[in-house]
């Protein structure tokens, strides 16, 4: 029997994939020194260890009690510590959400609908995840399912189609620029994987082996993108390179019969990982606020996150320069890698030294 | 309202609750040397039993002694084969007569007899009209709720095979079956699907169908949570998953809760196919509803946003067609579409001796005359003719399929495909957010339980299926 | 709250239509073929389309003749010239159906990144769509009319692709183009179309005479057909063939019915040695000598033999001249190399073209396959 308001950990990892691809299928190579084409397709050897390095703070914290949250331990430490770290995990989730939709953004204006103003369309993406958010995390796990398959069945069409044109002479070796560039990318690729932080509030609504989960999880992740990128790189080659959307190009080339370009039914099968994803941050992030200053969300919160969103999301695509240079300084990363294991780290390690303290202090009387 | 010890006094208060109707019999005879009186409704009631098994045996004074009491006498010996009670309350004795019974007041008693003679006008067993089989029986379920008892027992001949009667409606008092198998039902089920009837509150229940939202509950879905069926067969295989069925007296469609939305692409033939031919077809269901739900919508997308989707050739006799035409493709779209809806309600709602005059209107008018003249494109035609083949493919998702049919057109037509992907996730997660009765609409598939999958978009071989016992207990929560 | 809800989504939807910028397909000019012509003071661009409303109201919407209309646009650039498009024809231009690009003479001789540029960003225009470089004028080429039920780009297009199924010209789409145009050591190359009288004494037919090498981003040489089927066969791109020889016996035809060039890379101290293995197998279509007579082993053997001369000969022409002559990498042995062995990138660079890639060894290995129904 399966307990009601809970999912399994694989429709909880079917969530996260969703979420993770719709940003790859929207990647934008924004740092090219150090990140050549051969090392991409062997990536997922530095992305899959520091994913799982960067998860260990929170798979503590889940094992810590049976599918525990970050909350459980920092409110034995101090209410200010759970509120401040609600409020810092939704400040999280809520740049993500901004900086995934404004890429997504620039990916539809760029190859859907050039020329028009898309400010609408996003507002209507926005609504659709307030509605989906509100149904809750097992709508949502449900719903991943299936977009989980429709990608699938997307990249198999993708990928068989171009095969035919793969040429071997358009890779480029690996480690060109030696292991130190190979191993940052793979870090910050890692680094970006901000989904992974939902496990710190979503885990008592887990059901199943999430540490199992999420080691096999980063591994099919990492090798599916690395041999996405392989087959770009020995597909379009040098052209390849100059495109603003790797996998869009490939697309493209996808031919099938009669059908010369099914790209654009592709394509809108993204808008759909765009909503899910969408949707899961604003759930995620009402449950943080919920954790954090307990109360029961509403729709009145979903509808300000997405707000939020929106007016982050404008600031963001102003202009290709300033999100380019938002992308490419850094601070993406860092915030990341702060609340994926800083943060949780250090509510560990508090908790830690408090319980050593008073252990001296009782043995000491 | 209790009796009086008059016998003619009772029948004319019964006769003045039932306002004077002319179709109350009333007979006054002789038994065992007392005045009685019957009251019936004519019509109601099968007047030979009355004749030979009531009257006759009363009016004769052989069968009743003066050592024992009348009632007595009655009760034990004077009848035999029909079914007798006694009642005191002259409102559930005028409900009884309501519901086809005799009633026979005798002075000086305190009580009066109802005899269960019931003989109304009944329907014969037929064909199903809404859910044809090639191979299945052909049977279906009748109006009368008994009868359909009677299918439904010749199919489970087990004890295990309850019904419960309930009464719903405060004027009609319409009798509603629950019909379950007591050792695979769950009882929490059967317990939420009664209070959600009882807290109905209706006056009149004209159908089954009436019942289909007060089942649904609270859950805000585009897809109901009750399915109906035509089909005894059908019922019977759905009560062994361990299902619950609706038997309204007066409606030939018995309901079935919970019902999934993998049930709307089953058939009973899937079961008397191969199981490669029945995975096929059903393959097959579930492309005609993609089809009838998003071509259209997809379609007017294509055309406006993105016509580097469709082949060059389609394309340019599509863009030739459309030259012709004073509309706008997603206008011809809806437009046609409502055409469709219309001629497809006017085929159910006319007279069946101008049905050929519809047809011929629809066939000619719309599909051939609307074309030479113009007004819609010929290969919006065939979009529309697409659809609505593929729509009866599926035809107890009519209603919800035309109402996100439109929507997507209209949604395609005026954001393209990044609007119909947007509905399609809205679908999907609404299809996925409901859980009727506890189970998830969406089960097996998501969340996807690996046992059930043998018959669930395709079907296994009949012999597996015959090892793996099909429960709901392992899609619920 | 569920009414709001789904009348602020359907409001959201309403407003989004307005900026969304769709056009009716009768309301879009589809551009089937483009010939880019430099002239003194910028790009003249002869655009093939198909004029869908014109047909939409004419009696017969499949005949090529009544859909295509040709436009001629000017412009400093291409995108300027392009841009004319709509002021002059009030319709929107459709990219998507674009099937062929060609460069006349006078462009693909200066920077034809500058003529190319504009389709790689523009978002509606296929990656695989033809390039092929005009004999003279490209204007001439896209505008002539070719057929009478069939738009003309489908023909050039068909030729192209025919061409290319039989081993007679190269076939080259637009992301290949520019991949071995940014290549260090490779160039791009692509067919030569010209016209020539048809049948039908008022038809032109299209030509293909060759293939156009682009190095430093302009025209630098063209190979004739022969030279281009030892290309094909450097490349491994012969699909079918067909080839008469001389032989001691007489004259054979063969058929190629499959063929495979594998490359091999060694690394040896000097450097790299590279191994050019083409497997062709063929069937005797034909047999020609002096009296009827059938194939026997003697003949058999003696077309074999004359079949690998004559194919080790095409492709040996073929990669002198652009090896020996031209310095073009077309086998990319450079990328081979580096996938080899990625530290010697930086040798290459200290290198000469001659010093690293003249020196291939090339061996063919024809098998004969079938001889016909006639019993030798």
């Amino acid at each position: 029997m399966r307990e009601q308001g809970k999912i399994s950990s694989f429709q909880f990892f079917c969530l996260l994939t969703v979420c993770r691809v719709i940003a790859f299928f929207t990647f934008i190579i924004t740092d090219k020194k150090g990140f050549s084409p051969g090392d991409r397709a062997i990536l997922f050897v530095p992305f899959a260890i520091f994913g799982l390095l960067f998860s260990v703070p929170a798979l503590i914290v889940i094992g810590k009690e049976e599918n525990g949250t970050l909350f459980d331990i920092s409110n034995s430490l101090s209410p200010k510590i759970t509120k401040l770290a609600a409020v810092l995990y939704t400040l999280g989730g809520l740049w993500s959400a901004a900086v995934s939709t404004a890429r997504f953004e620039l990916f539809m204006s760029t190859v859907m609908y050039p020329g028009a103003q898309l400010f609408g369309f996003i507002a209507l993406l926005a609504a659709a995840a307030v509605l989906i958010a509100k149904r809750g995390l097992e709508t949502a796990g449900r719903t991943a399912l299936a977009v989980t398959l429709l990608i699938g069945v997307s990249l198999l069409f993708v990928s068989l189609t171009n095969i035919g044109n793969f040429d071997y002479t358009n890779l480029s070796p690996p480690l060109t620029d030696g292991a130190a560039p190979f191993l940052k990318s793979g870090f910050f690729a890692a680094a970006r994987t901000s989904e992974t932080a939902a496990l710190l509030v979503l885990a008592p609504k887990i059901n199943g082996k999430i540490k199992k989960g999420l080691g096999i999880w980063f591994l099919t992740l990492g090798v599916t993108i690395s041999a996405l990128f392989f087959l770009i790189s020995g597909v379009t080659g040098e052209y390849g390179e100059k495109q603003t959307f790797q996998l869009y190009s490939l697309t493209v080339l996808s031919k099938i019969g009669v059908i010369e370009r099914p790209d654009a039914l592709i394509c809108a099968v993204w808008v759909l990982c765009s909503l899910l994803r969408l949707a899961f941050y604003m759930y995620t992030c009402a449950q943080f606020l919920e954790g954090g200053f307990r109360f029961k969300s509403k729709t009145a919160v979903y509808a300000v996150f997405s707000a939020a969103v929106l007016a982050l999301y404008a600031f963001l695509s102003e202009s290709e320069e300033t999100f380019s240079e938002v992308l490419s300084s850094g601070a993406n990363e860092a915030i990341f890698a702060a609340l994926l294991a800083a943060f949780p780290a250090a509510v560990l390690a508090a908790d830690r030294i408090k319980k050593l303290y008073y252990k001296r202090k009782r043995a000491a009387h | 309202m209790e009796l009086s010890k008059s016998a003619k006094e009772n029948a004319q208060t019964l006769k003045n609750m039932f306002g004077g109707s002319f179709d109350l019999i009333t007979r006054e005879f002789s038994v065992n040397g007392k005045t009685a009186e019957t009251v019936s409704l004519d019509g109601m009631t099968d007047e030979m039993k009355i004749t030979e098994s009531i009257l006759k045996p009363l009016t004769d004074d052989k069968n009743f002694s003066k050592l024992y009491s009348t009632a007595l006498q009655i009760k034990d010996s004077a009848f035999k084969g029909t079914g007798i009670t006694e009642e005191k309350d002259l409102f559930a004795i005028a409900e009884a007569v309501s519901d086809g019974n005799l009633a026979l007041f005798i002075d000086g008693l305190e009580n009066a007899f109802v005899f269960s003679v019931q003989g109304y006008p009944r329907k014969s067993i037929d064909e199903p009209q809404s859910e044809q089989n090639e191979r299945g029986s052909c049977e279906s379920f009748t109006d009368n709720y008994k009868d359909n008892v009677t299918l439904l027992r010749r199919r489970l001949r087990t004890p295990r095979l309850v019904f419960e009667r309930m009464e719903i409606g405060e004027t009609s008092r319409t009798s509603v079956l629950l019909c379950y198998l007591s050792d695979r039902t769950d009882r929490e089920l059967l317990k939420k699907i009664q209070k959600r009837l009882e807290k109905t509150g209706i006056d009149t229940l004209p159908g089954s169908g009436y019942l289909k939202p007060f089942l649904d509950g609270r859950s805000p879905s585009l897809f109901s949570a009750a399915g109906f069926t035509e089909r005894p067969d059908m019922l019977a295989s759905k009560l062994a998953e361990g299902r619950v069925g609706i038997i309204v007296d007066g409606s030939p469609f018995a309901l079935i809760a919970p019902y999934l939305f993998i049930d709307y692409f089953h058939s009973l033939d899937d079961y008397m196919s191969g199981s490669l031919y029945a995975a096929f077809i059903r393959l097959l269901r579930v492309s005609c509803f993609i089809v009838s739900t998003a071509l259209p919508g997809l379609f007017a997308a294509a055309c406006v946003f993105h016509p580097e989707v469709l082949p060059s050739n389609i394309m340019l006799d599509v863009a030739a067609a459309e030259a012709k035409t004073p509309f706008s493709l997603t206008f011809e779209a809806v437009a046609i579409h409502l055409i469709y809806e219309i001629v497809r309600e006017a085929g159910l709602r006319m007279p069946v001796a101008i049905g050929h005059a519809v047809s011929i209107v629809g066939a000619l008018v719309v599909g051939d005359a609307a074309v030479t003249a113009g007004f819609i494109a010929a290969p919006m035609l065939m979009v529309v003719a697409l659809t609505a083949i593929s729509s009866a493919v599926i035809s107890k998702l009519h209603e919800s399929v035309a109402l996100i049919r439109f929507a997507l057109i209209i949604i395609g037509g005026l954001t393209g495909f990044f609007g119909i992907f947007v509905c399609i996730g809205l679908l999907i997660a609404d299809v996925c957010s409901v859980s009727p009765f506890g189970v998830p609409f969406s089960a097996p598939l998501s969340p996807f339980v690996k046992n059930a999958q043998a018959d669930a978009v395709i079907k296994c071989d009949n012999k597996i299926l015959a090892k793996k016992t099909q429960s709901l207990r392992e899609l619920r929560f | 709250m569920k009414k709001t809800a789904c009348l602020t989504l359907f409001l959201i939807f309403l407003l989004s239509g307005c900026s969304a910028k769709g056009a009716e397909l009768s309301r879009r000019l589809v551009i089937e073929a483009i010939g880019i012509d430099k002239k003194e003071e910028g790009y003249a661009l002869t655009l093939q389309t198909l004029d869908t409303h014109s047909a939409g109201t004419g009696s017969d919407a499949s005949a090529g003749d009544n859909l295509v209309k040709i436009y001629v646009f000017e412009g400093e650039s291409v995108g300027e010239a392009l841009s004319g498009i709509t002021e002059a024809t009030g319709l929107l231009p459709l990219f998507s159906q674009t099937r062929i690009i060609v460069l006349g003479k006078a462009c693909a001789e200066t920077d034809i990144f500058a003529a190319l540029d504009f389709f790689l960003r523009e978002y509606n225009i296929r990656s695989d769509i033809l390039i092929a470089a005009a004999q003279n004028d490209a204007g001439e080429i896209v505008s002539t009319d070719l057929g009478d039920s069939v738009p003309d780009a489908v023909i050039l297009e068909d030729s192209i692709n025919y061409g290319e199924e039989n081993g007679l010209c190269v076939s080259m789409p637009l992301y290949k183009f520019i991949n071995y145009a940014l290549s260090e050591t490779d160039a791009a190359f692509c067919p030569v179309v010209s016209l020539r009288d048809a049948e039908n004494p008022q038809k032109k037919e299209p030509h293909i005479t060759g293939t156009a090498f682009f190095k430093n981003k302009s025209l630098s040489f063209i190979l004739d057909d022969k030279e281009t089927r030892g290309l094909l066969f450097l490349t491994d791109a012969i699909k079918k063939a067909s080839f008469t020889i001389e032989g001691n016996e007489g004259k054979y035809t063969l058929e190629a019915v499959s063929s495979k060039t594998k490359i091999k890379t060694k690394k040896t101290s000097n450097g790299f040695v590279f191994r050019i293995d083409v497997k062709l197998e063929c069937d005797v279509s034909e047999f020609v000598c002096a009296g009827f007579t059938g194939l026997d082993e003697k003949r058999t053997k003696d077309a074999k033999e004359a079949g690998t001369r004559f194919v080790k000969e095409l492709i040996t022409n073929s990669f002198s001249r652009l090896y020996g002559t031209e310095h073009i990498d077309v086998c990319r042995f450079y990328r081979r190399a580096l996938l080899k062995d990625p530290k010697s990138a930086d040798e290459f660079r200290e290198k000469t073209f001659d010093e690293w890639f003249a020196g291939a060894e090339i061996g063919v290995e024809l098998t004969i396959r079938r001889t016909g129904k006639e019993n030798g």
